[in-house]
């Protein structure tokens, strides 16, 4: 049984890596995104709604590194003199 | 305000673990997690944040300073070889079916050091700039080869400031000027045993009479040089461990408070005769209720035991600086404090390195006593060596505690580009780090007085257990 659920604007930038990350984890579970929804469907074995938790932890793994990848890039600099 | 970037993973029990690359951690809920994610923090959630070292308020400032002080104790830092492992013959007096050692029978001729290797290996020791040097003694069996023992360790003494010698032995067949070697002051002793006595039969020894000459001489062992002197490892087969009572009860019978379970190495000749492929998932249940036995044991036990391993890993959580296990820093870079100098004279990295190489994988060898060292391929591999920025790891929580294992990928996989979750390094950790941490977060009294005793702490603080709520 698919499931579809909105994505917050604020995490559109960050949907395609996401999604590509999401099917690196889970090959075989299909993903399908529609304007500002998302539509995940996997077989009967997986607990769907994890899967949505999942989904969304790809997204906001992928915001934060994202966003934080500067810094990141200043704090290994900076420790390691580089 | 800016907020150090926070990794998540769920657990268990619902919540969610926050650590960051410093290796700072605390527990919230999937609430904060949006409001993280979504930059909708409150006031709340700024202060704990600020608070705890999570936050900076302008580059440079003290918070961010104290993060970057945090950050780089965590990531290891090779210095001067001082730490070089021997294998002066490969000739055993033993044939255990899994030896992690390629190994030959005892009479066989031509896998020794001969004179002018051993020459070359004394010039190569004192050619090193180091003050202090450990030796660790292979093989093989290293017993076999005395008069090595004997000249290294004279050599070192002229030369060093302060040496220490592990005989790493079978314990099998010991003669008398052996025993004299063994109670020098600084040299001690390592052995297997393999659990309890059936297994350690069974796996090693083959039969009655062997098991009693072993068990023999690890009485006389630990007598005449007393437990302090004195280590053995457990090498564990997953699909047929010992029972872990019986483990423990062995060890702690003979003194010895410290088990450090290694499961059957997939290297070597070991996996001709066994599946340690798939094996991350058996591991793992028998560790864990391994670890569940020994909370158990020590709740009630006069002296109270600890997983090595396990131990370790608890350390490196909860302090930086702990990268005394060649297997686990973080960046891995081998090849310069520590080495191995095989039996023909060749130079590796690890000990894994040189099983690799003898199976034909890839060539780990970094030069030979002769004609001296060459990192070429070893500084490639070394430039692959950090978890920082891997596409996996960046967003893992325990990747401050936890390492990369270069040579052990390429001996299971045939390369290191594996998606890190598939690979055994990484189930085995992430499943000791969960572990870990809901030992961390228990209530229970039992699994306190482990923790506490395990850290060396009178008790073991609940405020390493951090909430925001």
């Amino acid at each position: 049984m698919p499931l579809d659920f909105e994505i917050a604007p604020e995490l559109m930038p960050y949907v395609a890596d996401a999604t590509l990350r999401f099917r690196y984890l889970n090959p075989g579970i299909e993903v399908t995104i529609s304007g500002a929804t998302a539509v995940i469907a996997g077989n009967e074995v997986v607990n769907i709604k994890d899967l949505e938790q999942q989904f969304m932890f790809c997204l906001y793994r992928q915001k934060i590194y994202s966003e934080t990848l500067p810094l990141r890039r200043t704090l290994l600099a900076g420790v390691t003199g580089r | 305000m800016t907020v150090f970037p926070l990794r998540f993973r769920p657990s268990q029990s619902g919540d969610l673990l926050f650590a960051d690359e410093a290796g700072t951690y605390f527990k919230s809920d999937h609430d904060f997690l949006t409001r993280y994610a979504l930059d909708r923090l409150t006031d709340r959630d700024q202060d704990y944040l600020l608070r705890n070292g999570h936050a900076f308020e302008e580059l440079g400032d003290l918070a961010y300073a104290g993060f970057e002080h945090r950050f780089a104790s965590r990531l290891y830092s090779p210095g001067e070889l001082d730490y070089v492992i021997l294998v002066p013959t490969l000739r055993c007096n033993l044939s255990c079916g899994y030896c992690q050692v390629s190994r030959v029978n005892e009479n066989t001729p031509g896998f020794d050091w001969d004179d002018r290797t051993l020459d070359a290996v004394l010039r190569f020791l004192d050619g090193l700039t180091t003050r202090k040097i450990k030796i660790e003694f292979q093989g093989g069996e290293p017993s076999l080869r005395l008069d090595v023992l004997t000249k290294v360790r004279e050599l070192c003494l002229t030369k060093f400031e302060s040496c220490e010698f592990v005989v790493c032995t079978n314990l099998q067949e010991i003669p008398e000027e052996a025993w004299r070697f063994f109670q020098l002051p600084d040299v001690v002793v390592s052995t297997s045993l393999d659990g309890d006595m059936l297994t350690h039969e069974r796996q090693r020894t083959l039969s009655g009479s062997k098991t009693q000459a072993f068990l023999s001489n690890l009485n006389r062992a630990l007598d005449q040089l007393g437990p302090d002197k004195v280590s053995a490892l457990p090498t564990i087969n997953p699909h047929r461990p010992p029972v872990a009572r019986s483990v423990i009860e062995t060890y702690a019978s003979l003194g010895m408070r410290s088990i450090y379970l290694r499961p059957i190495n997939f290297q070597g000749f070991a996996r001709k005769k066994y599946d340690a492929a798939a094996s991350a998932a058996t591991w793992n249940a028998y560790h864990s209720g391994f670890i569940d036995d020994l909370i158990e044991y020590n709740w009630t036990a006069d002296y109270a035991v600890e997983e090595y391993y396990f131990v370790h890993c608890l350390r490196r959580v909860l302090r930086s600086g702990h990268n005394g296990h060649v297997d686990l820093r973080n960046p891995n870079i081998v090849g310069y404090g520590y080495a191995v100098i095989d039996y023909d004279g060749k130079v590796y990295p690890t000990d894994e390195a040189r099983m690799v190489t003898r199976l034909g994988q890839f060539d780990l060898s970094m030069g030979n006593v002769f004609d001296g060292i060459d990192r070429s391929t070893i500084d490639t591999l070394n430039s692959e060596a950090l978890n920082n920025y891997h596409p996996d790891c960046v967003h893992c929580p325990y990747q401050a505690f936890c390492g990369v294992d270069l040579v052990d990928d390429l001996s299971r996989y045939g390369r290191i580009d594996m998606p890190k979750h598939l690979t055994d390094f990484c189930q085995r950790h992430t499943y000791i780090f969960d572990k870990i941490f809901s030992m961390i977060y228990s209530d229970d009294p039992k699994v306190r007085k482990s923790m506490a005793i395990w850290i060396g702490a009178p008790q073991f603080d609940r405020a390493l257990a951090r909430w925001h709520r």
